[in-house]
């Protein structure tokens, strides 16, 4: 494993992790079925299509979230430019 | 002062990960390895077999999502029971504590399931490749036709091992004979085919080659675990007072004579490690607790004719001659929370209520007037949690002002939902404004029996009677 693997695990791996709870405790209480009945009456959309995209729609969010985080962080900068600005 | 971004973010040399030699666990028989394998194969077996089980006619343990319905056994939970998932969590979360306190990373070394699929697929791996000094030699060996055949069969038996898991936790979600028959057909479901290539794929990468990377780097639980540690925990420790110092000798020498201790730096310890680390460096965070390195050395004590025990489960307390303290406040304060919260999940799950309903008041028009007086609509939501059909009787018990127009009896299926139009009237003409409305809702043996609030709107006092209000 390489270090720029390490750097995309470390982001997309607690992204996931959190992303499972959103979607464990969001569809206990919501109905995938009824929220698509209110938000898209014309689509006909199952309730394993709903839960799928909700999981990677949260997934999406958590994931853009974590990568903020890692970038402000400056874990993608080149080399030269990351840290060693003690001079 | 440097900022904080540099503090988080150092060098590639210096960041938490380091690229790291593959490690290449010897095999082990022991004492601790076979309790592991009892473990491997209880767990394993319940998630494996579990699926295939029946009870009272339906799959036994079925996380039925397109129902949103969960089956344990005889018990049903429905989405309104999602309290009671997440107090089961908050259980399970608290046995972690109570378990790391009293006896270290016992999960870890025996019922994670990354420690237990991770067995299977170094069993595999061992099938195929041999020994530990066999493997390294294949690995560093050029690619000839016994390499390529070695390989390709320890990876066709990772992939259908991944797919049948993969398989297995689908069934977990949707009735898996069902699954079975439609893979046999080849007419899987996309999202179910999607979902067992997504959990099959995970296996095979978390098992057969993150592996114990997952604990050291991806594991949020080694990183806290420490917080529940305390020096009557039990630990994996190499006795260095009696170890040191360390050196090679023959088995019949006299080590007193030599000037050394017990330990003859065999390094058995650091090979059969499946983390790689050294335990006579002391407890580390790598250490899963699995206690290969009990067994190893133990082995070698035996071939030395020398005692147990150099690497052992003890505590700090104990290594520093004190006695240990099981019974102290904070396995108690952990093991009466954990008691309580189970008691208390075991009296709310048997005493969860068998019929739930709700009324919903009609969202475009509060009231009505007609010829016989102000009629209001609802619909009323009826769940029937229990295992037959009810026969379930409207009623308003303490309201003599209002009516229920039309029938007020309802036949509702075993474990479905009906929903039900009401309507209600007031018999008094003079009633004026919003009121309260307790409904009752009763099957008609008697045994099973909900209720509801809900509001009766009429006219009020100011509005003409004849233009109903509209909003």
């Amino acid at each position: 494993m390489s270090a720029a693997a390490w750097r995309w695990g470390a982001v997309a791996w607690p992204s996931f992790f959190a992303a499972g709870v959103a979607t464990m405790v969001f569809f206990a209480l919501v109905d995938p079925v009824e929220l698509a009945a209110i938000a898209w009456p014309h689509l006909a959309l199952s309730r394993e299509l709903g839960y799928s995209l909700g999981f990677f729609g949260f997934w999406a969010c958590t994931f853009g979230s974590s990568l903020f985080s890692a970038l402000l962080l400056g874990h993608f900068l080149p080399p030269r430019r990351r840290g060693d600005d003690a001079t | 002062m440097k900022p904080l971004a540099h503090l988080l973010a150092p060098n590639a040399g210096d960041t938490l990960y380091a690229a790291q030699p593959k490690v290449y666990p010897r095999e082990i028989d022991g004492r601790y390895a076979r309790l592991r394998l009892a473990a491997v194969f209880v767990l394993l077996g319940i998630f494996y077999l579990f699926p295939w089980l029946s009870w009272n006619g339906h799959q036994a343990v079925l996380f039925d999502l397109p129902a949103r319905k969960f089956h344990v056994f005889g018990l049903t939970f429905w989405p309104q029971d999602f309290f009671w998932l997440a107090w089961l969590l908050i259980v399970a979360g608290l046995s972690l504590f109570f378990f790391t306190a009293l006896a270290g990373r016992l999960w870890c070394g025996y019922a994670c399931p990354q420690t237990v699929w991770t067995e299977v697929f170094l069993w595999i791996e061992r099938v195929c490749e041999g020994r530990r000094n066999q493997r390294i030699k294949l690995d560093a060996g050029p690619w000839t036709r016994e390499k390529v055949m070695r390989k390709s069969i320890k990876q066709a038996l990772w992939v259908i091992f991944s797919l049948w898991t993969g398989v297995t936790f689908v069934g977990f979600f949707t009735p898996i004979r069902d699954l079975a028959r439609a893979i046999a057909d080849g007419t899987p479901g996309g999202w179910e085919t999607f979902w067992i290539l997504f959990y099959g794929f995970a296996t095979y990468g978390n098992a057969g080659y993150l592996r114990e990377q997952v604990c050291k780097y991806m594991c949020p639980y080694a990183r806290f675990q420490s917080a529940m540690f305390d020096r009557d925990t039990l630990i994996i420790s190499y006795d260095a007072a009696r170890g040191e110092p360390r050196g090679a000798r023959r088995k019949d020498a006299d080590r007193a004579a030599l000037g050394l201790g017990d330990c003859i730096d065999c390094a058995a310890c650091v090979q059969v490690c499946p983390t790689g680390i050294d335990i006579r460096d002391g407890l580390q965070i790598e250490c899963i607790a699995c206690a290969s390195c009990i067994d190893a050395c133990d082995a070698v004590m035996d071939k030395m004719r020398y005692p147990r025990g150099l690497i052992r489960y003890t505590t700090e307390n104990m290594l520093a001659g004190r006695p240990r303290r099981v019974l102290r406040p904070r396995t108690l304060i952990y093991g009466g929370l954990l008691g309580a919260m189970l008691a208390t999940f075991a009296w709310g799950v048997s005493h969860r209520a068998a019929l739930i309903v709700e009324a919903l008041h009609d969202r475009n028009a509060l009231f009505r007037e007609t010829a016989a007086g102000v009629e209001n609509s609802y619909t009323l939501k009826l769940v029937n949690k229990t295992e037959r059909p009810l026969r379930l009787r409207i009623a308003l018990p303490d309201e003599s002002r209002l009516t229920i127009v039309g029938r007020s009896a309802v036949e509702v299926a075993a474990g479905r939902v009906a929903s039900v139009p009401l309507t209600l009237r007031a018999t008094d003409r003079t009633m004026r404004g919003r009121q309260p409305v307790a409904l009752d809702v009763r099957s008609d043996d008697g045994a099973v029996e909900a209720g509801t609030r809900t509001e009766f709107f009429a006219p009020s006092e100011h509005e003409q009677t004849h233009e109903p209000e509209r909003q």
